[in-house]
């Protein structure tokens, strides 16, 4: 090669020659591959659960579906009465519980942050807690359910009841709602809100008119979201007592006076307790894959819910 | 002149009757200057001293001049003299940012906005402002146009409603436009036509003044042209305040101009805004007193 000249001649032809591909770009490539192998990984992991539990589940979802969900628990797998229906009911009413109660506070909890609060350390150390909040372990929330809500207040609750579990469940995904509505918030174009201010309004009005609708579809997926995790918790709902083994009533979907009687049931439980009896009694095993796939079908009709809410808001944000 | 006072210090502070006594001596004061100004126009802004501060750091310092009605006040200087953070304490758009802070005197119509009986909510539907970028809401052009008299109650019926937006749109030379498509998003408009959108919706409330945050900046040529017509046009009704960084803009269309620039702030070293000149803009363009400004709008420095 000639001594490297600053310039040099600039003919087509050199051009032409400089601009040729001349070696592949190895590294890019393997990085890109290497991408793709995560996404494959985790999505294989994700098919091969889901086709597992479907075959196991496969001859009681389509032997006998309708008997399957508006059965009981009992004690024999091969009871033909036996189904899920008392633990939908208990998991319906629970992400009622979550959804009037998480997602007011939350929202609220995550505007004031956002619009109100003074930027100082007190606001701070807030905001640190709730991200700390979020990552304590289901359990301790199920610990504290245990003592305020069963425990404390179990004149109101009634015990260990679906409004126990209800609350709790709450509280748990309390912070993860605060989290993903501060986020949908404070994405809000800073130019709405002057534009709204400069033609005299008040910050209510601002928040109300320009805030809320343009934050409205993230906060809805994020708080969906939550609640879609939330319902699938086992570990608290076994310490405020979601009851094991048989459960004497058989409440409908829409009887209240269920909410705070002193026994319920919850999908995630009954997964648990039908795995666990799959020991003594192997036909358990399939009940609870069929669990499973009815727990799967709750959350992705929830989700569905979501993103057709989403869109609405998002269409009219325009 | 007196009138025009009492009834703007009525709307803007909380408390008129318990204040009306104490203003009269700034009432008389405020007349006898007038009178010795001859053939001024009145003035609208009263800047006296105004500091602005985020946090400790000084933005702009002791800025000193007039606005006066229906003209057409241009700002001008490089970037970080503060034109920009002078014309947002206008209308208390500044108090919008932590930290943000002003000292010294700030008069609209002889009322000193940044008092504590002074609601800024009501300071801003008086001064309406129109930003660098156009920020129509996403919602309709009507829906647009008709926040600001829904929010501030303004128009009670829905006929109301309806002949403030047609005068609104019309002011802004768009009605023609979007006259058959108000149901339509104004996200659907280009550029230009959003700007002109958000100076009807600022007009809209009916306000006294309007402020102009570099408005032609993220418009063509042939966008900035209808607009700063329309600015021609509707200044008799209005006092326009202008920040601008194209200088042959401010010498097109203003009545008077602020150079403002940057310089060393010795005691903290920091770069503080600071007003050099404010004349009629016949004068600062062709005639400045000071080196600055005629270094500046002749095009040997910023």
């Amino acid at each position: 090669m000639a001594k490297a000249r600053l310039v040099g001649h600039r003919t087509s032809k050199v051009m032409a020659q400089a601009m040729e591909r001349r070696t592949a770009d190895v590294r890019g490539r393997v990085f890109q591959m290497s991408l793709l192998t995560t996404l494959l990984i985790s999505l294989f992991i994700l098919g091969v659960l889901i086709v597992d539990v479907a075959i196991d589940a496969w001859g009681v979802l389509t032997g006998r579906p309708g008997g399957f969900l508006s059965g009981t628990m009992r004690s024999l797998s091969d009871d033909p009465k036996l189904g899920v229906h008392q633990a939908l009911v208990g998991t319906f009413w629970i992400a009622v519980f979550v959804a009037v109660l998480a997602f007011p506070v939350g929202i609220g909890a995550a505007i004031w942050l956002e619009e109100y609060a003074p930027k100082n350390r007190f606001t701070r150390f807030i905001e640190l807690n709730i991200r700390n909040l979020a990552g304590v372990p289901s359990v301790v929330y199920g610990l504290l359910g245990l003592f305020l809500f069963v425990e404390g207040l179990g004149g109101i609750t009634g015990g260990k009841s679906i409004a126990s579990a209800g609350i709790t469940l709450a509280i748990l995904v309390l912070p993860i709602v605060v989290i993903t509505a501060q986020e949908a918030i404070r994405a809000v174009p800073q130019e709405l809100k002057e534009g709204a201010y400069g033609v005299g309004a008040t910050k209510w009005t601002m928040i109300r008119s320009q805030v809320l609708p343009y934050a409205a579809p993230g906060v809805l997926t994020g708080t969906l979201l939550s609640m879609s995790r939330g319902i699938g918790e086992a570990a608290p709902l076994l310490l405020v007592g979601a009851v094991s083994g048989r459960l004497g009533t058989n409440p409908g979907f829409f009887d209240l006076s269920a909410i705070n009687a002193e026994a319920f049931m919850a999908m995630p439980v009954i997964i648990v307790e039908w795995v666990q009896s799959s020991g003594r009694d192997p036909g358990f095993a399939e009940a609870a894959a069929a669990a499973i796939v009815v727990l799967l079908v709750f959350v992705i009709l929830m989700n569905a819910a979501a993103i057709l809410m989403r869109n609405h808001f998002e269409k009219k944000r325009g | 002149m007196e009138t025009v006072a009492d009834s703007t210090r009525a709307m803007l502070v909380d408390k008129p009757e318990q204040d009306a006594s104490a203003t009269v001596g700034l009432d008389i004061g405020l007349i006898g200057q007038a009178a010795s100004l001859g053939p001024e126009p009145d003035s609208v802004f009263e800047v006296e001293n105004l500091d602005v501060y985020y946090g400790s750091f000084r933005a702009v310092q002791g800025a000193t001049f007039t606005v006066y009605k229906h003209e057409i006040t241009a700002m001008i200087g490089p970037s970080g003299c503060g034109k920009t953070t002078v014309l947002r304490c206008f209308n208390r758009m500044n108090d919008l940012i932590p930290g943000a802070r002003v000292e010294g005197r700030l008069d609209f119509h002889s009322v000193p906005i940044y008092d504590p009986r002074v609601d800024p909510v009501e300071v801003r539907r008086r001064i309406g402002m129109v930003f660098q970028k156009p920020n129509p809401f996403p919602k309709s052009i009507y829906d647009n146009i008709a926040f600001g008299p829904r929010v501030t109650g303004m128009a009670k019926k829905k006929g109301d409603l309806d002949a403030i937006v047609e005068q609104s749109l019309n002011r802004a030379a768009l009605w023609d436009e979007v006259k058959d498509r108000l149901k339509d998003s104004a996200l659907g408009l280009s550029g230009g036509q959003q700007q002109r959108l958000c100076i009807a919706r600022a007009v809209a409330v009916d306000p006294d003044v309007l402020l102009m945050d570099e408005p032609c900046s993220a418009l063509d040529p042939i966008a900035t042209t209808r607009i700063e017509d329309l600015m021609q046009e509707i200044k008799n009704d209005y006092t326009i305040v202008i920040v601008t960084h194209n200088m042959q803009q401010a010498a097109r269309i203003s009545n008077r101009t602020a150079f403002f620039t940057a310089q060393i702030d010795s005691t903290a070293d920091q770069r503080c805004g600071l007003l050099v000149e404010y004349d009629r803009t016949e004068t600062i363009f062709s005639n400045p007193s000071d080196e600055r400004t005629e270094n500046y709008v002749t095009g040997r420095f910023g």
